[in-house]
């Protein structure tokens, strides 16, 4: 039989899986050491994958791996995706089969120039600060580079100074296959009378990420991109929504996603936020909008009935970063859940940094405002993700519970709290709480009383437990109560007489039982729920077991995942 | 409509287009043929080894044509191996290569993947000889040009 690994085209395919890491964050970058190893076995190897261990270079991580400038000269002819962002040259790069060129530092313009000069069949480029302040070179020296180059699909320019519109215009036209465009810290982009305003009939995905105000007219680049199907764009009070959202509805019939640049922590940073009039103006620019990712002070009820009015039915993810929230807003959050029908994913950050929600001890929106968007019943049967970035429910257990000591958590103890009970009635009824405390929605009433003896429900008492949502144990119709609704009774007696993290792990076993996993660390003792978000944790995950293909909820430091 | 595949050892198999059309080669042969009866003969591939093609073919009948495209980020290639395709290719080293050929030869890109990918994943955290032994594979460096490509490559290796 022939072997398949002295075949080159196997080799090279085997060695393709080898020859870097799947790395998702650029910064996390591994040695292709297995690919060293490779070489070594035998010649074909070593001349077939070769090539593979030069295809990606990053002269940032060049130094600091030690490769040898004078054995690694010949070697970078394989460089087929160069990433340069450094100072100094360590190792000049004779690559003409680049297909992504990154450029990333002023002193390197006449490396720059020549690696794009020799590269023509160049697909992505991305040019930072050619133009400084301290550093200018001859624009046409820029100009006729960037002419050479003609395969492009991605093009990105930042940092660039005193240039004019037309000729980033005429960049894009001399690629025809140019997909994507990002012009970032643009200053002073100069609009003159556009001479030949050709169309930019591939271009799908344009990014603004400028300062408007300096660069006055640049949104008439919309106009010329009858194709645009995603919009980035800066966020700040200098926007021209109006031109903007004019060129759009006149000139970009199938536009569907708007996103800002911006994440949850430069929003906050630099005051960008949108708007009430400029989103209401921008969202009703779309015939029929899929995606939607802005900053906003505040969700109103102007806002969310200019968008679904339009675009209830097509909205398909959301995103919106605000600086506080209150009930407004989450009146507003269920009007969304409940008339998008075709949601697949819904998220509220607050604009305090953290896209991961993951951060437990910012300043938390009410838990009372939140419950707003579970008035309405949601119709969102598609929807996957939820996250509430400003819903905190975690504290530590000395701020809630302050007169209450530590206590390690396991099920054994809990079991011996109740055994130890002074034996003692625990009464409680959650209707009043449900009703003034929360101030929702009253028709599902759960009212009951709780009465127990040494760790066991009074056999008079069972069957006075009642929930409109849960038929639970009844002996005289001896049905059997499903582990679901027996866990449910314990969060639930535990919602009132339990003053310490118990409430946390109660919760996490009735979700179990629901086919969901609390990623919060249980075990951290010194970790429990508010009391105050108690109720809504339960409300929400009421709600959200209803949910079809619901797998993930983040609110806070609560994250939970579905497992069935 | 059915079509049949015959093999090397003269086994037949009958097949639903769709599921033979996972071949690219399969697929031109029948295009280029036209609707016809006749058994389409693969002189390349043993009857055992075709039977796990055609198993492979089957479960993934629905799955979307792949589509490569050669300016993406080779860091941006996954590594991973669906579950079922890693029950598929728990087989020996003999079977694993004659799947690799099979694949090849019938321009199942798909598969030939998943079968490079498992002998990567074979080949992770070894040394060269160890590479060597695990495959068979003769060492036909000199003791000169094996050390200067030690050398060469040395920056590559794990500290």
């Amino acid at each position: 039989m022939l072997h398949p690994l002295a075949l080159p085209e196997i080799i090279e395919k085997v060695g393709s899986f080898l020859a870097w890491r799947h790395a998702p964050d650029i910064t996390a970058i591994v040695k292709p050491s297995d690919l060293a190893s490779c070489v070594r076995v035998n010649r074909i190897w070593h001349q077939t994958l070769t090539p593979l261990i030069w295809t990606v270079f990053r002269d940032d991580v060049a130094a600091e791996w030690g490769i040898p400038a004078d054995s690694a000269a010949s070697l970078t002819k394989h460089v087929r995706f160069a990433y340069l962002s450094q100072g100094s040259q360590l190792i000049p790069i004779h690559s003409t089969k680049l297909r992504h060129l990154t450029l990333g530092h002023q002193d390197r313009m006449w490396d720059a120039l020549n690696l794009v000069c020799t590269n023509k069949q160049l697909a992505r480029l991305e040019w930072l600060a050619p133009f400084s302040s301290t550093h200018s070179p001859d624009k046409n020296l820029v100009r006729f580079a960037l002419s050479t180059v003609t395969s492009l699909t991605s093009l990105a320019l930042d940092c660039w100074r005193n240039s004019f519109l037309d000729d980033v215009i005429a960049i894009a036209q001399s690629n025809p296959d140019l997909q994507s465009l990002a012009l970032g810290s643009l200053i002073n982009l100069k609009v003159q009378h556009i001479t030949n305003p050709q169309l930019l009939f591939n271009l799908t995905e344009l990014r603004l990420e400028s300062h408007w105000g300096l660069n006055t007219g640049i949104e008439f680049l919309v106009r010329l991109c009858p194709r645009l199907s995603t919009l980035w764009f800066r966020a700040d009070s200098t926007c021209p929504y109006s031109a903007l959202a004019l060129n759009l509805a006149e000139c970009c019939p199938v536009v569907a996603s708007l996103k800002c640049v911006e994440g949850a922590k430069d929003a906050q940073s630099r005051n960008v936020m949108c708007t009430n009039d400029g989103v209401m103006c921008l969202v009703q620019a779309p015939h029929f909008l899929i995606h939607l990712e802005i900053p906003v002070k505040h969700l109103t009820y102007d806002m969310c009935d200019a968008l679904l009015d339009q675009h209830a039915s097509s909205l398909k993810s959301i995103r919106f970063y605000i600086q506080s929230a209150d009930e407004e807003d989450f009146f507003c959050v269920n009007e969304i859940l409940s008339r998008c029908l075709n949601l697949t994913s819904f998220a509220l950050n607050d604009s305090d940094g953290d896209d991961c929600g993951m951060d437990i001890w910012k300043q938390a929106w009410r838990a009372e405002d939140i419950c707003s968007m579970l008035v309405i019943p949601w119709n969102c049967s598609k929807l996957k993700t939820l996250q509430l970035t400003g819903a905190s429910p975690m504290c530590y257990l000395e701020d809630d519970y302050p007169d209450e000591g530590y206590f390690g958590f396991d099920s054994s103890d809990e079991k011996d709290e109740h055994d130890a009970s002074d034996g003692q009635d625990h009464q409680g009824s959650i209707s009043e709480i449900t009703t003034q405390d929360m101030d929702v929605d009253t028709d599902s009433q759960w009212t009951f009383d709780i009465v127990m003896e040494n760790g066991e429900l009074k056999d008079d008492q069972k069957g006075s437990i009642m929930s409109d949502k849960y038929k639970v144990y009844d002996p005289f119709m001896d049905i059997d109560p499903t582990p679901s609704e027996l866990a449910f009774d314990i969060v639930l007696q535990l919602l009132e007489t339990d003053s310490k993290h118990m409430f946390l792990g109660a919760f996490s076993d009735w979700l179990e039982c629901l086919g969901w996993s609390l990623q919060t660390d249980v075990e951290m003792c010194e970790l429990a729920i508010k009391k105050d978000h108690k109720h809504l944790l339960i409300e929400l995950f009421e709600c959200v077991a209803t949910m079809p293909v619901m797998d993930q909820i983040v609110m806070g430091g609560v994250k939970v995942v579905k497992t069935c | 409509m059915p079509v049949t595949l015959t093999s090397l050892d003269d086994v037949k198999f009958t097949v639903d287009k769709d599921v033979a059309e996972r071949s690219i080669l399969i697929k031109n042969m029948i295009e280029d043929v036209g609707e016809s009866d006749s058994p389409i003969p693969l002189p390349n591939v043993s009857s055992a080894v075709l039977k796990k093609v055609i198993e492979y073919c089957e479960h993934h009948r629905n799955d979307p044509v792949q589509v490569q495209d050669e300016t993406d980020d080779p860091r941006k290639r996954s590594n991973d191996i669906e579950e079922w395709d890693m029950k598929f290719m728990a087989v020996d080293q003999e079977m694993l290569f004659e799947i690799i050929l099979a694949a090849n030869y019938l321009d199942i890109k798909p598969l030939l993947d998943v079968g490079c990918k498992t002998v990567a994943n074979i080949i992770k955290g070894k040394t060269p000889e160890e590479i060597r032994k695990t495959f068979n594979i003769v060492n036909d460096f000199t003791p000169e040009e094996e050390a200067q490509i030690k050398k060469e490559n040395e920056w590559a290796e794990d500290r």
